[in-house]
């Protein structure tokens, strides 16, 4: 063990330049990876976020052609019989195995209305189209907004969603017609120390009762978007205040499949075939449905795959630059270093414990190397955001090669060399 | 009885026309204890039977004893095994490794003999007297004389007591004084240890002071 401990000692003091060298070969290096592979895993959590198979691509939108539905817009308002089978082609998809169908929607209700709660205030926004748009009708323009959405009593188990307090909307809730009672709503989290579960919530002139609160980071998957529920208030009425009932007819024709969507949890299932025997069985119009998943945006089955090459090739390139650059230094420092390793042979001293004794001051230089890498990290992210050994075997990898040459220089160490002054 | 000895022993360089022959049916004998000069002119094979014996080259035919066992390496690994406490090597420009102290580059040759830290201590400072570089123990080899490095080569070779020990011209760095000091040196430490020693050289000086000088002409 004495010659391992020895000869880094000594390497490490007798090639200082050649040794800073490599040492900024390697923090190089380390953050090169860290920062390839810290790009890869946001690109991959975004991903799977947004566009991940365990999300969103077991979800289905419903598309019908523009001439059905004109005439199914026209069932709607007459109440013809189609609307009665429309209904049933409804009831006959939520009763069909591993299929349910879900609804989401945004209302948008002037912050005046909850002026009763002046810390709601903080949890409002300004959306600017409307604005622009209420100043055009000549409506007042100071109005912030809040984001409520009416969802399907089923978007907990399609979406996952976890409550923190209360319980989430249920068939109980569906009945929102008698305005004396207060429409039950669930909270996003940003609320939760504002209001408690049966806190009654006065908005123009109707009142809403909160029955949950969610717990935060909560989401819902739409077309390529997140729409994060920290802010928002869930409720299965199609219009807040219930007086304000413009969009009533809408609702209902969304109601009737359009701007549904059906969540499958079953990856084997043909969606698209059970829809087309449910709609056939009852004579109704056709249905296409489109997986709302990444492989239908983003044409990739994980990670943009460009982003994954480009990423790649970075790192490639990165890696090919540092392994030549390390490699290179290594191999004139071993050429210097020869005399020294005959002296070793001479003495009895097997190669494989000169060239263990290189791998280990290497292995030390790695380490410190990866602590500027560290430093950056917890500065910039408070943590590290990338397994410490992916990025540890990425560079040990670089290194190992670069180690290479070395090796191939020490097996040609030859003791008649040094007798016969070749080195010296 | 012979420590080292050759038979027939057949040694080449090269293939074809460029084959150039070092040694052919080659029979040597060194007994143990025995302080042997190797001379000869350039180029007749002095330093490669000096290889052959410590393990460094191989031979092409006939055999090759090493206290009465045959020696046959065909690997830098073999060789280094068959090295290790047998043979202690000291050369021309006496290959200290400037980095470490004479008290380290004496020791390295205890570093794989497999005794204690305090054998090896014990043993390295008992050389570094024997040899008269006690004082010198601290400096490094870029502060010392020419006689004084090739003392601390020849402590690094006979610190693990060694049953041979090889020297390839081990005065040639030296001037006269000096030489005759390490010559005596040579010659006391074979007398006082028994340590059987085979010395290359071109010096008639030099050989004149070993018991047997070998004479090899070139083929």
């Amino acid at each position: 063990m004495k010659i391992l401990f020895k000869n880094i000692i000594r390497s490490v003091k007798g090639h200082p330049r050649e040794n800073i060298i490599i040492l900024l070969n390697m923090i190089l290096c380390t953050m090169t990876v860290f920062v390839l592979l810290q790009n890869y895993y946001f690109l991959k959590e975004h991903f799977d976020l947004v566009y991940g198979s365990d999300q969103v691509a077991r979800h289905y939108s419903i598309v019908m052609s523009e001439e059905d539905n004109k005439a199914m817009r026209s069932d709607l308002l007459n109440r013809s019989p189609m609307y009665y089978v429309g209904k049933d082609v409804e009831k006959d998809i939520m009763n069909t195995p591993h299929l349910e169908l879900y609804y989401y929607t945004y209302l948008q209700v002037p912050l005046s209305s909850f002026t009763e709660r002046e810390n709601i205030e903080k949890y409002a926004y300004v959306d600017e189209d409307l604005k622009r748009y209420l100043e055009r009708i000549g409506e007042e323009s100071e109005y912030s907004f809040m984001n409520i959405l009416t969802v399907s009593e089923n978007c907990d188990d399609v979406f996952k969603l976890r409550i923190l307090k209360g319980r989430f909307l249920g068939e109980e809730d569906q009945n929102t017609n008698d305005p004396d009672i207060p429409v039950p709503v669930v909270l996003g989290n940003d609320f939760a120390e504002s209001f408690d579960i049966g806190d009654i919530i006065e908005l123009d002139g109707d009142r809403l009762v909160v029955i949950g609160i969610l717990e935060d980071n909560m989401y819902m998957n739409g077309w390529g978007a997140v729409e994060y529920l920290d802010n928002m208030i869930l409720t299965l009425c199609p219009t807040i205040p219930r007086s304000f009932d413009a969009g009533i007819e809408d609702y209902d024709y969304q109601k009737l499949l359009i701007y549904q969507y059906v969540y499958c949890d079953d990856e084997s299932v043909d969606v698209q075939k059970e829809i087309n025997r449910i709609t056939a069985e009852n004579g109704y119009y056709t249905y296409e449905v489109q997986p709302i998943d990444g492989i239908e945006i983003s044409e990739t089955k994980d990670v943009s795959s460009k982003n994954v090459v480009l990423v790649g090739l970075l790192a490639l390139i990165a890696c090919i630059i540092c392994t030549c650059s390390l490699g290179s230094v290594l191999h004139n420092r071993t050429i210097q270093d020869r005399s020294v390793y005959c002296i070793h042979l001479c003495c009895g001293t097997p190669l494989w414990k000169i060239n263990c004794s290189i791998t280990l001051e290497m292995i030390l230089y790695l380490m410190i190397s990866f602590f500027p890498t560290l430093a950056l990290s917890i500065i910039e992210y408070g943590g590290l955001m990338v397994p410490v050994w992916q990025i540890l075997l990425f560079s040990g990898v670089i290194v190992f090669i670069s180690l290479m040459p070395v090796f191939r220089l020490n097996k040609d160490n030859n003791l008649d060399m040094l007798i016969r002054d070749k080195i010296i | 009885m012979a420590l080292i000895e050759f038979k027939k022993l057949c040694k080449s360089y090269g293939s074809g026309d460029k084959k150039t022959v070092v040694c052919d049916n080659l029979d040597l004998s060194v007994e143990k204890g025995e302080l042997v000069a190797i001379m000869g002119k350039s180029g007749c094979g002095k330093t490669t039977i000096l290889n052959i014996i410590a393990g460094i080259d191989t031979y092409d035919s006939g055999e090759y004893y090493f206290d009465n066992s045959k020696v046959d390496i065909r690997t830098a690994s073999e060789g280094v095994k068959f090295r290790r406490n047998r043979i202690g090597i000291i050369l021309q420009h006496f290959a200290l490794i400037n980095d470490y102290t004479v008290y380290e580059n004496v020791e390295i040759g205890l570093w794989e003999s497999g005794v204690s830290r305090s054998e090896m201590k014990k043993r390295t400072l008992e050389m570094l007297d024997s040899l008269g570089i006690m004082d010198l123990k601290n400096k490094y080899p870029n502060q010392l004389s020419g006689g004084e490095k090739q003392r601390v080569a020849i402590g690094r070779a006979m610190v693990c007591k060694p049953m041979v020990l090889l020297a390839d011209e081990p005065t040639g760095a030296l001037d006269y004084e000096t030489e005759a000091e390490i010559v005596e040196l040579i010659t006391k430490l074979n007398q006082e240890t028994g340590t059987t020693t085979v010395i290359v050289t071109h010096d008639r000086e030099v050989a004149d002071k070993c018991s047997r000088t070998i004479l090899l002409h070139k083929l």
